[in-house]
């Protein structure tokens, strides 16, 4: 009689464990799906920044709705950084006087290509892709890309 | 003997046993601290009830409403104040609750698996203070739950997967303040409540609260023993709260700016002894490996050395009050050297440029600690002729005070840009 019964027994919870992992894998889905959905809403759009013609070379220009700062080199290469610091998320801001972006909550700091000047950021700003169409500049605000560390590949020319 | 009783008696008695032993019920046993958690969370629920009529969990109206409650409802200011205060001190009274049942080895057979049951406890309280902490949507919400969450980016491998099922997304925004409204006044709750009905059965189940052995053991009627005790402390808890709320307003600063923050930003004030750490450690050290140590010895320090014990006796033996007190000074002393090590004298990433920085400034201070730290503990066993059970007492009591002290020193002595001040 016990084996079946042990069986039986050993049945029903390998049932009911099967089931609950169901309810639980469903609930996961139906959560990430929502926030995917939500969040996916742009994929890949670019938004009309400036007029190339406007913004000087060597200039830094903030976007702050749009969460980054629109860098300007002296040859006229583009760069859209993330108004993010990489640290803890603080919003960096444009310190003129020194020509770096500063973190106002841990002090770090970073030149004008977004690279970590003073720590305790670990990695250089991420950026956003840009591309330059009818003399707009267009920014991809869908996605950051992180990147260890600058070069000249990054910069976008009109 | 057979009376009948009261419809009162017999709702004190769903709780109570009718008889209790008289040792049990001496105020210094407890002082009363899960009794007051209880209270305070009963007070949260009615003035959380409250609130959520008026509170609209949406980045544009959140503000808004807050002020709102403030300004134009009857008594809206006052109900938001005492959800605030009992907030916070529901916290501290929880965390006091935790040293009062170490201090006594109440964490031993039969109580041993409730002590876990009373950290998943403390873990719900917290977590139930951070998710309200984003709500009123100011600047001080909004940019103490970016750096919180950005710490979790930190955790290796499912950290940033973690940190943006957190937020709902990239940054806090209004996907963030559904999840953590949601949580706040649904789903964390519920969870505390289901946990607290099985905490204080397996206190019922244990016979009681903890008692010496040698104590008073004459049993004697809950009522009106135990109940006048609880009364009066419910009531002055009550009265201290009123007064609080009355006097001191929970703060609101502006409305949150996602493009800009203000200068410092700081975590919740129970996190901060994590950012003090962060401030010193590689974040991948200071997020993650440090909790999850002091996490698993504090969930796991009772199972694995099963030392002697003297149920219900303040630090155990005389030996024992002194440790606590060398441990509770060595590491005040020990801490605060260490912050100002770090602040102006250590600098290991630039000593070693070489290595990553996760070694250069995580493990390598993690290992030297650490070894500083064993042999400090060995040099204290050896000198006190310690036993096991004391020096989990020195263990413990030397992390809780390292804990107080980074926290400290993160809401007071950290200004602008996170530097060292002397009043902040």
């Amino acid at each position: 009689m016990m084996p079946r019964r042990k069986f039986i027994k050993a049945l029903w919870v390998a049932i009911i464990s099967i089931s609950l992992l169901e309810v639980a894998s469903v609930v996961i889905a139906y959560l990430s799906s929502g926030g995917k959905k939500r969040n996916n809403i742009k994929s890949a759009e670019f938004k009309v920044l400036a007029r190339a013609e406007d913004v000087a070379n060597g200039s830094v220009t903030a976007f702050r709705s749009d969460r980054l700062y629109l860098v300007r080199m002296d040859d006229g290469g583009l760069l859209a950084l993330s108004l993010h610091c990489t640290h803890l998320g603080c919003a960096i801001t444009w310190n003129k006087d020194k020509d770096q972006f500063d973190c106002p909550c841990h002090a770090s700091s970073f030149n004008m290509t977004g690279e970590v000047l003073s720590p305790p950021a670990p990695r250089t700003l991420d950026i956003y892709t840009l591309k330059i169409e009818g003399g707009l500049i267009k920014a991809d605000l869908s996605k950051v890309t992180k990147r260890s560390n600058f070069n000249k590949s990054q910069l976008v020319y009109a | 003997m057979k009376s009948r009783k009261s419809f009162f008696h017999t709702l004190v008695l769903l709780i109570h046993p009718e008889k209790i032993r008289s040792s049990s019920i001496v105020f210094k046993r407890t002082f009363g601290l899960g009794g007051m958690a209880l209270l305070l969370f009963i007070l949260q629920g009615i003035t959380g009830i409250l609130l959520r009529f008026v509170y609209e969990p949406t980045p544009a109206g959140a503000y808004n409403s807050i002020q709102f409650i403030r300004e134009d409802v009857l008594f809206g200011d006052l109900i938001r104040n005492i959800h605030h205060w009992s907030g916070m001190l529901i916290v501290v009274v929880v965390f006091l609750h935790l040293l009062r049942v170490f201090y006594t080895q109440a964490y031993y057979p039969p109580r041993r698996f409730n002590w876990i049951i009373g950290i998943l406890l403390l873990i719900l309280v917290i977590l139930l203070n951070f998710t309200g902490y984003l709500l009123p949507w100011d600047q001080l919400s909004y940019w103490a739950v970016t750096v919180s969450t950005n710490m979790l980016e930190y955790v290796p491998f499912i950290g940033e997967w973690l940190k943006q099922a957190i937020r709902g997304g990239e940054e806090v925004s209004g996907p963030t303040l559904l999840i953590f409204y949601n949580l706040h006044t649904g789903v964390l709750p519920l969870l505390l409540m289901a946990l607290l009905v099985y905490h204080f059965w397996k206190v019922r189940k244990a016979g009681g609260v903890i008692i010496p052995r040698d104590g008073d053991n004459t049993f004697v009627p809950a009522i009106p023993g135990l109940l006048e005790r609880e009364v009066a402390v419910g009531l002055t808890l009550i009265a201290f709260i009123l007064f609080l709320s009355i006097f001191v307003g929970a703060p609101l600063l502006d409305r949150a700016d996602p493009s800009f923050s203000p200068n410092p930003v700081k975590a919740p004030w129970y996190f901060s002894g994590i950012q003090e750490l962060l401030l010193h450690f590689h974040p991948t050290v200071a997020v993650f490996v440090i909790p999850c140590m002091a996490g698993i010895w504090l969930f796991s320090f009772a199972y694995l050395s099963p030392g002697s014990r003297q149920p219900g006796v303040w630090f155990y033996t005389q030996k024992g009050k002194k440790l606590v007190m060398v441990a509770a000074i060595s590491s005040f002393v020990i801490t605060s050297a260490g912050i100002l090590l770090g602040e102006y004298l250590i600098n290991l990433q630039a000593w070693l440029p070489g290595l990553p920085e996760l070694i250069s400034n995580g493990l390598i201070p993690l290992v030297l600690w650490g070894g500083f730290l064993f042999m400090f503990g060995l040099v204290i066993k050896k000198r006190f002729r310690a036993t096991r059970t004391e020096m989990q007492l020195w263990i413990f009591t030397f992390l809780i005070m390292a804990y107080l002290v980074l926290m400290f020193t993160g809401i007071f002595f950290r200004g602008p840009a996170m530097a060292l001040v002397l009043n902040y």
